[in-house]
């Protein structure tokens, strides 16, 4: 085991070299920032990022296996980064979200009249789009690492092997090219490189985070049949299947991006999603189980690392450490990768400036996250009752009268769904008295309808 | 053919649109939502309160941010902001960016830049104008604030 240094600051200097292994959203925005921060405090660095995956290939070859949607908070902080996605690299947008439940669908609009959330393909896009070079759209991977490499980085584009120490300092082994000792070390392998391991090499108390197996299909559709069945409104489906959390499906100009969240998602479960009547509806006519899409299982992020993120020289950012619960998870990665960069850059690189300024912000999402599983469990148990369903989705129709209040059931489910807001202000805002007054009301009627009903049956029908 | 008819509507286009001459922010408004500008150009216009016409203070790029200042002192807009040419512009949210810059400090700094070099642009106008009053013999007239740093 190593030991930590006493709390004296590190400082990067002049000169000093940086690796980061991994260049997804979360290392490349690292070395984004902190190139932009050096130049801010005079500083020269030399970062080398690690990045061995091709992201113009097709399919999972170039692809870091995930919804592909960037969220309406990280589109406006992305903007005032500078840090704006090109046209090429939004393959769509999107206005409103449509929530499905078996008791009926209804349309959530953008409190604000624009088009605030995109949707990209983290590669070169599904498997099979490479019959038609070139292709219409480019990776939101590559531009993030384009960027950071405009900024001064180089890009390595080989695996790191092994890590490993030599006198206080990291030391990178990488099969093909580049390696040797850094001043400075930045984890940002994600969760599905199989890397977490070589991580432990370096022996400082890191313990991968917790994580369940999700499910993200690229299902061709059409842009005609996106256009006609999707609209630009990402599909929410929220069904009474045991385990699941919740299902999406996502216009992408040709496609539609479906992805499954629950507990460890298996054949079994896609499967009555595919058949369920609700998603059903939105698949083109005469769709059963889409044969052969582009499909994988990637592993989710669902609560913080119990271990250590950091020790001095080295720190761990993005999904391989912390991540939102469900949502928003490329935003989590933009949040600490900033807050690694500002700590790296204008206090030190020493396990007591992490511990310092870096924590606290995984820390807070983490909290944020607990209050996020309580969310999905009370959701959890009132999909079992048909009436506060039907409550719900009566509100959010009232409410949609007017879509600019923010203190609404709709807003409330809009910033759970976009990742616009943390999970404690959700939790506020919808345990707020005349929020919840107004839905109980609505569920108390639609028991009373249901109630109605069954006593207008005859005895035989109610037996059915 | 896997991606023909590739042209749908807004596709891929994030924020609003506005024409040449449409109004962004009008002089006088409430305080409100920061703006940045996706493409095209907008023009900051500015009219005293005679009525006489508003004279053009600037012109805002891709990139540029506008509506910050009442941010800072919540008073009612200073400006106008008019679209030049056809332009597509991103609201961020006026209390989700504040609580931002409260989680990362930093993210204030890019207003500052911002605000630098504003401030630079206008001292060289400024420097312009007297050097032009210099010309023809005007006299600089003191602003409102100077005489009242002056009566204190
Ligand atoms: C089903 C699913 C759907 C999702 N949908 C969304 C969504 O719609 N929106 C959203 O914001 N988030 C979504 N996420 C979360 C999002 O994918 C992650 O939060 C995000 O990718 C994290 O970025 P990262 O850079 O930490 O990791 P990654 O994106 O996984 O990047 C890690 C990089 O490290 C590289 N790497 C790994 N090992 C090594 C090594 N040894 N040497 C060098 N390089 C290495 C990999 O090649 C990879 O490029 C989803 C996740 C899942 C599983």
């Amino acid at each position: 085991m190593r030991l930590e240094g006493s709390g004296s600051s590190l400082e990067l200097t002049d000169n000093a070299r940086v690796a980061v292994m991994g260049g997804g959203p979360a290392g490349s925005m690292t070395a984004y920032f902190m190139l932009e921060m050096a130049k801010q405090v005079g500083i020269r660095l030399q970062i080398d990022i690690y990045e061995p995956r091709s992201f113009h290939l097709t399919g999972p070859r170039g692809c870091n296996f995930c919804g592909g949607i960037i969220s309406e908070s990280l589109v406006e902080m992305l903007a005032a980064e500078g840090l704006q996605l090109p046209q090429e690299v939004i393959i769509d947008t999107i206005n409103t979200y449509t929530l499905h439940t078996k008791v009926g669908s209804v349309p959530i609009q953008s409190p604000k009249d624009e088009m605030r959330i995109a949707g990209i393909f983290r590669g070169g896009g599904p498997k099979g789009a490479e019959s038609q070079r070139p292709l219409p759209w480019d990776s939101f991977d590559w531009f993030l690492l384009q960027r950071a490499c405009a900024q001064g980085a180089r890009h390595v584009p080989h695996r790191i092997t092994d890590l490993s120490w030599s006198a206080g300092r990291p030391v990178v082994t990488s099969r093909g090219g580049g390696g040797g000792t850094y001043d400075f070390l930045v984890a940002a392998t994600g969760l599905n490189g199989g890397s977490m391991e070589v991580l432990g090499h370096l022996n400082f108390g890191y313990k991968p985070p917790k994580t369940t197996k999700a499910y993200v299909a690229e299902l061709y559709y059409g842009n005609e049949q996106v256009e006609k069945l999707l609209g630009d409104s990402m599909h929410v489906f929220l069904l009474d299947i045991p385990g699941l959390k919740f299902v999406a499906l996502t216009p992408k100009r040709h496609y539609a991006t479906l992805i499954i969240l629950g507990d460890d998602i298996n054949r079994d479960m896609i499967v009555r999603v595919f058949k369920s009547p609700q998603v059903q509806a939105l698949f083109p006519l005469g769709w059963d189980i889409p044969v052969h899409p582009c499909q994988c299982y990637p592993h989710i992020n669902i609560g913080m690392s119990s271990g250590k993120l950091f020790t001095d020289r080295v720190v761990v950012v993005g999904d391989c450490g912390v991540s939102r619960l469900y949502k928003d998870g490329i935003g989590a990665a933009y949040r600490t990768a900033k807050a690694c960069a500002v700590t790296a850059v204008t206090h030190g690189v020493s396990a007591a400036d992490f511990r310092q300024y870096y924590h606290p912000v995984c820390r807070k999402m983490s909290l944020d996250n607990d209050v996020g599983h309580i969310l999905f469990a009370i959701d959890g148990v009132s999909s079992r009752f048909d009436f506060l369903r039907e409550g719900m989705l009566d509100t959010v129709r009232r409410e949609q009268r007017y879509p600019h209040r923010r203190h609404s059931l709709s807003a409330a489910l809009w910033d759970t769904f976009t990742g616009s807001a943390s999970y404690a202000d959700i939790f506020m805002r919808t345990f707020n008295p005349l929020i919840m007054s107004h839905y109980l009301w609505a569920s108390f009627k639609a028991l009373g309808r249901r109630i109605g009903r069954r006593l207008m049956l005859r005895p035989e029908e109610k037996e059915r | 053919m896997l991606f023909k008819d590739d042209t749908k509507k807004s596709q891929g286009t994030l924020g609003s649109h506005y024409r040449p001459g449409e109004v962004i922010i009008r002089q006088g408004d409430p305080p409100g939502d920061i703006y940045v500008v996706l493409e095209g150009r907008v023009e900051v216009m500015l009219q005293k309160s005679d009525g006489s016409s508003p004279k053009r203070m600037t012109i805002l790029e891709k990139d540029d941010l506008f509506g910050e200042v009442s941010i800072f002192d919540h008073l009612p807009r200073t400006a106008s902001v008019y679209a030049i040419e056809d332009t597509r512009v991103l609201t961020l949210d006026q209390k989700g960016f504040v609580q931002h810059i409260q989680e990362d400090p930093s993210m204030a700094l890019r207003l500052l830049k911002q605000i630098g070099r504003r401030t630079r642009r206008l001292n060289g106008e400024l420097l312009r104008l007297y050097e032009l009053l210099d010309e023809h013999d005007i006299p600089v007239p003191a602003s409102p604030e100077a005489e009242k740093d002056a009566d204190r």
